[in-house]
């Protein structure tokens, strides 16, 4: 139906534009040139789409498309966002289980797929009866890799005879994926876990490898393939000498995965002999190199500039570029991202300008097509150089060479996006200008990232130094809202006592903003729940956080200069029951303010209670206060009460 | 006379209800043959409650509420055996309505007891898309599990693409439109 909407508008639309050119005309010449209807331009079925996707950018408002569209269910925390998307993936699995376990259930009834598509359908299940040669063939072909394994084995237990070819094709396809089934296409949880696989030594390859006596030349190389993708350790190396001693057409992927394994123990010299070595193997068998083959032999630098010879690596990396481009070919984003890992030094600390050149030859480009898996990391690599050196400017032309064409498709990993957006919002909190830094900072936060806790420590020291109190508040929720950014127990009194010293040193009488001090209030009693739920908590108990006190003593504080003696009332009262389990007590000022507050208010049992705990404590002004508390109106119980307390005091007098 | 009355009353009650008696009547009349679906019997001390669309009888669809299922299947001067005899191919509105049935138990007894509302399809193209209101009760980790369960049974069973579009209500009391 689109096609048919497309046919009838573009000569539509070419008659409305060649009206347009003949008015103009006619406005300058009065000649009729008559209505001219330029060539028709040849559409694709989707290009109208396109264009209309274009108009739309990223929206930071939302969450991700993963996350299912409720208030309820919509992640704040990195661990939400992670155990959300998993937990989807894993009802999906759950009902592909159910599907190749019982297909009966999904056959008949009435409603076919038209076209059958293959993948959707129960996975069938193998016995001996229904193997054959074909469906081994079949299997292979549509590269399945575990159904493939599956019938092999059958058919070598039937003892059918199975021809070579099948064989290799076999092998190549099992070696390609270590024996895993492929990744699914656009999957959600991509770069969520840790998989880190290797190479799987004594498996189903190793065994067909081994059984076959003396193996043929196309069996070494689908086993140097495998083993180089895979990190096969240093049996990669032995069997590229394996192929090259019997003389081997070895592919360009064999020799790439050859060079990637180069031994790093020895000098920069003796490394780039050797690479100069495969390059030349490479030359006389006549295969050209790839940019693979470059990001795999700058790789091999990039281990190395780590160590001593820092200048001689660098050296040779530019060396190499200069003779792959005179090859003709292309830089992909992966030739950066490893230029910067010899460059900039994680370490050190280098102040190497590499990133400016790389990101002024970058400049405009669309290069979102990846080559090579270390294109992806190009531009978190980036953004971490830039929080490294402190450079402002460049994480932002960074974000500009993001932003361009269709290079945001290449953050399309979850660890990608949060190593990016960490160096990002770091680097420009600390290098740039306030306002800015908090711009960027409501843009990204919570739907795109969710900062860490030592972010947010910067972040409120940031605001305590500009006077942005505005904000605070925002912060705050956000910080409580991600779980006080994935703090463990520590981390968040951390947190809260940082807050409380930042509401107790700015007085919001004295600010230009309306408001604050109910946000100050409320950020105060929110501080005390949380330290009052967390006080029995298995991970801190009361009597080990040592920054409780503190925190208490900050409330109490905040509470009574905004006149909210409830609040006030309450931390004291926790204060006296928690006495013998809290490391410290609370100040003598703070208390000395509150008992004063309590007095002025008529609360006379609470006052008498403050006393009787500056008593229990120790405190050296006990006296004083009870004597400023004595002074007013009270019951006979009361004075009785305080005479018994100041019993063993000099300087009391009974009154 | 008290006393005489009732010995009537009750003699008359017996020959009513006597099965061999020959006062049996055919029901037929109009105040049994009523519509009686969709409607929801008073209690006594207005306990029952009632969502909007309970409260609301059928003849009010597309008066005052809406239908549970969107298709295409009725469009005008299409629907009808001999319609589609003529226009050739399957007739898509009762199996679409067999298949709204079937979406409808499965989901019940997936989300047992947690649908606040009745569960709406609607068909767009290739997608078929569920919506319905649920109560809070999980964590949202199962939620999860379930809403990619669920969309994954079912789009194998009706070999289409499903979308489940559920919306969590913090309190069940919110969508009581009214007590009876």
């Amino acid at each position: 139906m689109l096609s048919i909407c497309l046919r009838h508008s573009s000569p539509h639309l070419s008659c409305t534009s060649a009206l347009a050119l003949t008015l103009s005309t006619s406005t300058r010449h009065s000649s009729s040139q008559g209505i001219v209807i330029p060539p028709r331009i040849e559409r694709g079925p989707t290009d109208l789409l396109e264009a209309l996707a274009s108009t739309v950018g990223k929206d930071h408002t939302a969450p991700h498309y993963r996350y299912h569209d409720d208030p309820w269910l919509i992640p704040y925390k990195n661990i939400s966002k992670r155990d959300f998307t998993l937990s989807k993936e894993a009802g999906k699995k759950a009902a592909q289980y159910i599907l190749n376990k019982h297909p009966d259930l999904f056959d008949q009834n009435r409603i076919v797929a038209e076209p059958p598509i293959t993948a959707f359908q129960p996975r069938a299940a193998y016995n001996r009866d229904n193997v054959t040669l074909e469906l081994l063939d079949n299997l292979v072909t549509s590269c399945q890799v575990q159904d493939s394994m599956e019938v092999f084995n059958l058919l070598n237990e039937k003892g059918k005879d199975i021809p070579a070819e099948v064989k290799q094709s076999l092998l190549e396809l099992v070696a390609f994926y270590n024996e895993n089934e492929a990744e699914e296409e656009g999957m959600e949880s991509r770069g969520m876990l840790k998989e880190q696989e290797s190479w799987k030594v004594g498996g189903f390859v190793d065994q067909m490898y081994s059984e076959g006596g003396v193996a043929t030349e196309s069996e070494r190389v689908a086993m140097l393939v495998g083993l180089g993708r895979h990190s096969g350790g240093q049996r990669v190396w032995q069997m590229y000498q394996e192929c090259k001693a019997n003389n081997d057409k070895v592919p360009e992927e064999g020799f790439n995965a050859a060079i990637s394994r180069i031994g790093t123990k020895e000098g920069v010299d003796k490394i780039m002999g050797s690479v100069k070595e495969v390059l030349s193997d490479m030359k006389e068998a006549g295969v050209s190199p790839t940019v693979n083959t470059l990001i795999s032999a700058l790789g091999v630098l990039a281990f190395t500039a780590q160590s001593r010879e820092y200048e001689g690596c660098c050296r040779h990396s530019l060396d190499l570029i200069a003779e792959f481009r005179l090859l003709g070919v292309e830089m992909s984003l992966g030739v950066y991202k490893v230029l910067l890992d010899i460059f900039a030094d994680k370490k050190a600390n280098s102040k190497s300008p590499i990133l400016s050149d790389i990101l002024k030859q970058l400049d405009g480009k669309d290069i979102f097509l990846a080559q090579n898996p270390q294109d992806v990391w190009f531009m978190p690599r980036a953004m971490q150089v830039c929080n490294q050196q402190n450079n402002a400017k460049l994480a932002w032309r960074v974000d500009e060479f993001l932003n361009t064409g269709h290079n945001s498709r290449l953050m399309s990993d979850f660890q990608v996006l949060n190593v990016y957006y960490q160096n990002f919002l770091t680097v420009v909190l600390q290098n740039d200008e306030f306002q800015t830094a908090m711009e960027l900072y409501n843009k990204i936060t919570p739907h795109s990232f969710s900062p860490m806790f030592s972010y947010y420590q910067i972040l409120m020291n940031h605001l305590h130094a500009n006077g942005a109190l505005q904000h605070l508040g925002k912060v705050w929720d956000d910080i409580v809202i991600s779980n006080y950014a994935a703090a463990n127990k520590e981390n968040q009194y951390v947190l809260t006592h940082q807050v409380m010293q930042i509401l107790k040193a700015n007085d919001p009488a004295m600010s230009d903003f309306t408001g604050l001090s109910d946000v100050w209030v409320d950020i105060a009693r929110k501080v005390f729940n949380h330290l009052e739920e967390g006080k029995s908590n298995k991970a801190l108990y009361l009597r080990f956080n040592t920054l409780a006190p503190d925190i208490c003593d900050l409330v109490v504080a905040v509470a009574l200069r905004e006149g909210n003696y409830e609040l006030g009332a309450k931390v004291v009262d926790f204060c006296r029951e928690e006495k013998t389990v809290m490391t410290k007590s609370l100040s003598e000022g703070v208390l000395g303010d509150f008992i004063n507050a309590s007095v002025a208010l008529g609360e006379k049992d609470k006052a008498v209670g403050a006393v009787e705990y500056s008593v229990d404590v120790g405190s050296s002004q006990a006296v004083q206060v009870g004597l400023v508390v004595a002074g007013t109106d009270m019951r006979a119980d009361q004075r009785d009460y305080l005479n018994k307390l100041f019993t063993s005091h000099t300087g009391w007098v009974n009154i | 006379m008290s006393f005489a009355s009732l010995r009537l009353s009750a003699s008359n009650l017996s020959l009513r209800h006597n099965p061999c008696s020959s006062h049996r009547m055919l029901h037929t009349s109009p105040a049994l043959c009523k519509v009686q679906a969709g409607k929801y019997k008073v209690t006594l001390d207005q306990s029952k409650p009632l969502t909007y669309e309970m409260a609301l009888s059928p003849q009010k669809i597309a008066i005052h509420k809406s239908f549970n299922s969107f298709n295409t299947g009725q469009l005008e001067d299409t629907f009808g055996v001999d319609k589609w005899e003529e226009k050739g191919g399957v007739n898509l509105s009762y199996k679409m309505f067999i298949e709204d049935m079937f979406i409808r138990k499965f989901l019940k007894g997936t989300w047992s007891g947690m649908f606040l509302s009745e569960i709406i399809v609607k068909r767009q193209h290739n997608t078929i898309r569920v919506a319905a209101l649920i109560k809070k009760n999980m964590m949202a980790q199962k939620l999860y599990f379930l809403i990619g369960y669920s969309e994954e049974m079912l789009g194998q069973w009706l070999k289409c693409p499903v979308k489940l579009e559920l919306q969590i209500i913090d309190n069940p009391k919110d969508v009581i439109y009214k007590y009876i």
